[in-house]
């Protein structure tokens, strides 16, 4: 007899109440909830980097996360647009540009709630000047679309007068004007010569200082800017054919160490 | 002349004769006897030259014309057998002679004849356990046994035997020995006893002690039992079963006892009549005691019951005054008064005497309508004590009161089950979601089946309340209510 008490009152006892509470990590009202999140690991920021290559590295706080990420998203350079998003947390970077660039990364739930956005900004310094480069140094673009490429001069010293020809497939690449880069631009007395060989493909330009109190410029700056259309191709070059020279003031030859071209892709 | 005479004479005469083959009878020797069914071997010797065949011929003269012809042997074989009631020799007169010719052959042979003499009647002696049995024999009266009648001629008999009382007798025999003997049987004329049994149980059953024992063994439906007993059917079940047996002339006692349980003996005389059937129906009523009950309330405040084959059956002052009559075995009783305990009591009765049983009956208590209301069984069902202290309507109503509620919480506590494990089903659903819309979807859902449980956990206390509340309240009514001392 005490057993069927026992029953009644066991039965009685063991209903207890269904607590109901939120607990699923990726519910906002879960009281626990921590919002998504996003670390940018290499490289930090303010970096300096001697690669215009570089694997961007990143995570998130959770399992299973979202993420995208975007180059100089402000400043239109390389890319400027936002990936996709994917479960990836490492990306490798080409063709960056000497100089301050930037990279972005952004995470989400599956659930759609996402992190804010972090950014760094890092130094490119993978060219010793003296250097030819082109800037951008590869660019993105639409079948018969403009766009510019600047003929840099890298990291000169006393640079007076410049010569070079480029080189492209004319079947690629129609080249519209040649203009004077701003780095002679601030002499009173320069000249600015471009030869433009359309079926052979080839640029010739010649510029120099002529006289004035600084016949001569250090540092790095643009010695012309090319205006192309793009035909259609997947990937273009314009190149030095390597008869590119840099003279000094005294009509001394400096030695240029890298002609690097540009690259076009569609 | 005497036959040893006649022989002599003839040895003489063949020898006179100058029988010159000498064939010679070397058996049988003259004067040999033979029975009537003896084996007569005639043996002969005959020179080597003689060959050929030998006729046989017996005869009752030494005439030629008189003789028979038995045989035609080669005389090389030397021996012939012939038994002594040889169809040839059966009309004989008992006296002949033996004969052996050489056939086909002129010359006499030399022979020797031998005579044989043999007998043709016997003797029969007529016996019967019957006294004084007239005997007839081939129609002619012969004597009253015990007698002996000589000189019978051999053959076949027809004999009579007959006696007042008896049936006839009438056989025959073949007379073939010196002396016979002959038993008389004569049967007397008999009728039919037909014994029934109608209760079909084992018995010990004997006519004039001769045992007729019906063995019972099971279902068999119209067929032949055991020692001739036979069972009479109208359906699949037998209903009686009849042995007939026949009996002479005579007064017979049929006695019969039960033999593997308790019954009175049967005894029954019946005079059997020739030609005539009597029934004897065989009863063997069960052995039965006297019950005298006494109790301490009159008769018209009890109801007393006699379980009788799983039924309890109410008995009536008239069934047991001035006693119960009871057969053997033990006979369970129950006793009944209105507030008052019921008593069970048994009597085993095993010989025919009076068996007196005094019984008391107790008032029932009001501490036994509570006890019975707190433990068991009224832990399990209230209201016990209730029927305890006849106050069944009341008792009934705790007990219906209860069993709803109990119904209650196991409604209670299965949607319980169901709702919680729902919930639990969905609330695992909601924590591995990784989209909005599932996590919405299951959380809605996980809500939802944990509400309802909740809801039947404390739908569940508030019937185990109510149960506990009705349980203590057949204790109250049992405390203040019962009637009860």
């Amino acid at each position: 007899m005490l057993r069927k008490i026992f029953v009644v009152a066991f039965i009685s006892l063991s209903c207890d109440e269904v607590v109901i509470e939120p607990t699923n990590p990726l519910d906002p009202n879960n009281p626990d909830y921590i919002e998504p999140q996003i670390n940018i690991l290499y490289p930090t920021d303010n970096a300096t980097i001697n690669s215009s290559s570089i694997t961007f590295t990143w995570e998130g706080n959770r399992d299973g996360m979202l993420f995208r990420y975007a180059v100089n998203l402000d400043t239109g350079g390389n890319s400027g647009e936002w990936s996709d998003w994917s479960h990836d947390k490492s990306v490798q970077v080409h063709y960056f540009d000497e100089g301050l660039n930037s990279f972005s990364a952004q995470s989400k739930y599956t659930t759609g709630d996402s992190s804010s956005i972090s950014n760094i900004f890092f130094e490119v310094d993978a060219v010793e000047g003296p250097s030819l480069l082109f800037k951008p140094r590869a660019q993105r673009v639409e079948l018969n679309e403009r766009f510019f490429f600047n003929v840099i001069a890298e990291e000169v010293d006393s640079l007076t007068a410049t010569s070079f020809t480029l080189k492209y497939n004319p079947d690629e690449l129609i080249i519209g004007t040649v203009t004077k880069g701003s780095f002679f631009e601030a002499a009173s007395n320069m000249i600015f010569h471009h030869d433009i060989n359309q079926l052979a493909g080839e640029i010739t330009i010649i510029t120099a200082l002529l006289g004035g109190e600084i016949p001569m410029v250090t540092g790095t700056g643009s010695l012309a800017e090319i205006e192309v259309f793009a035909k259609s191709f997947s990937e273009a070059k314009i190149e030095f054919d390597g008869s590119e020279t840099f003279r000094g003031p005294s009509n001394n030859i400096i030695t240029i160490k890298f002609a690097i071209g540009g690259l076009v892709m569609q | 002349m005497s036959v040893i005479m006649k022989l002599i004479f003839f040895l003489l005469l063949i020898g006179s004769l100058g029988f010159s083959q000498s064939l010679t009878i070397t058996s049988p020797k003259n004067g040999d006897s033979f029975e009537y069914d003896e084996m007569i071997e005639i043996k002969w010797e005959a020179p080597s030259y003689l060959q050929g065949k030998v006729k046989i011929y017996w005869s009752e003269t030494q005439r030629k014309s008189d003789y028979k012809e038995i045989d035609e042997v080669n005389i090389a074989e030397g021996s012939a057998f012939y038994f002594s009631n040889k169809e040839d020799f059966k009309n004989s007169d008992g006296e002949i002679f033996l004969i052996i010719q050489r056939s086909g052959v002129d010359e006499s042979v030399k022979i020797e004849i031998a005579p044989i003499i043999r007998s043709r009647t016997g003797s029969i002696r007529f016996t019967s356990r019957i006294s004084n049995v007239k005997v007839s024999l081939n129609g002619k009266y012969e004597g009253t046994t015990p007698f002996t009648k000589k000189e019978v001629r051999f053959g076949s008999i027809i004999i009579k035997a007959e006696k007042s009382g008896y049936n006839d007798n009438t056989f025959t025999i073949n007379h073939s020995l010196k002396n016979t003997a002959v038993d008389i049987k004569l049967s007397q004329p008999t009728g039919t006893l037909r014994l029934v049994m109608d209760e079909l149980i084992a018995a010990d059953i004997r006519v004039n002690n001769i045992q007729h024992n019906n063995m019972f063994v099971g279902w068999r439906g119209n067929a032949k039992l055991n020692d001739g007993w036979v069972y009479i059917t109208s359906s699949s079940k037998p209903t009686s079963h009849r042995k007939l047996i026949k009996l002479t002339k005579g007064n017979y006692t049929v006695k019969a006892t039960a033999i593997n349980a308790k019954r009175s003996a049967f005894v029954r005389e019946v005079n059997i009549i020739p030609n005539s059937q009597k029934t004897v129906s065989i009863n063997l009523p069960e052995l039965q005691g006297k019950l005298k009950l006494n109790f301490n309330l009159s008769w018209n405040r009890l109801a007393v019951s006699h379980e009788v084959d799983g039924n309890n059956n109410r008995l009536s002052r008239s069934d047991v005054i001035p006693y119960l009559p009871l057969k053997y075995g033990t006979h369970n009783f129950i006793v009944k008064s209105p507030k008052y305990e019921t008593k069970k009591f048994s009597v085993n009765i095993n010989s025919e005497e009076i068996y007196a049983v005094d019984e008391i009956l107790l008032q029932k208590r009001k501490s036994t309508a509570l006890r019975k209301n707190i433990l068991f069984p009224g832990i399990i069902l209230p209201g016990t004590g209730q029927l305890y202290s006849e106050n069944r309507k009341r008792g009934l109503i705790y007990m219906a009161i209860h069993v709803a509620l109990a119904y209650g919480i196991y409604d209670s506590y299965s949607k319980y089950a169901n709702y919680s494990d729902e919930a639990n089903i969905y609330k695992d659903k909601y924590n591995s979601a990784v989209t909005n819309s599932a996590i919405d979807e299951n959380w809605a859902a996980y809500k939802l089946n944990a509400n309802k449980a909740n809801d039947a956990s404390k739908l569940m206390i508030t019937f185990s309340s109510g149960l506990v509340a009705n349980w203590l309240a057949t204790w109250f009514d049992s405390l203040f209510f019962s009637e009860l001392e």
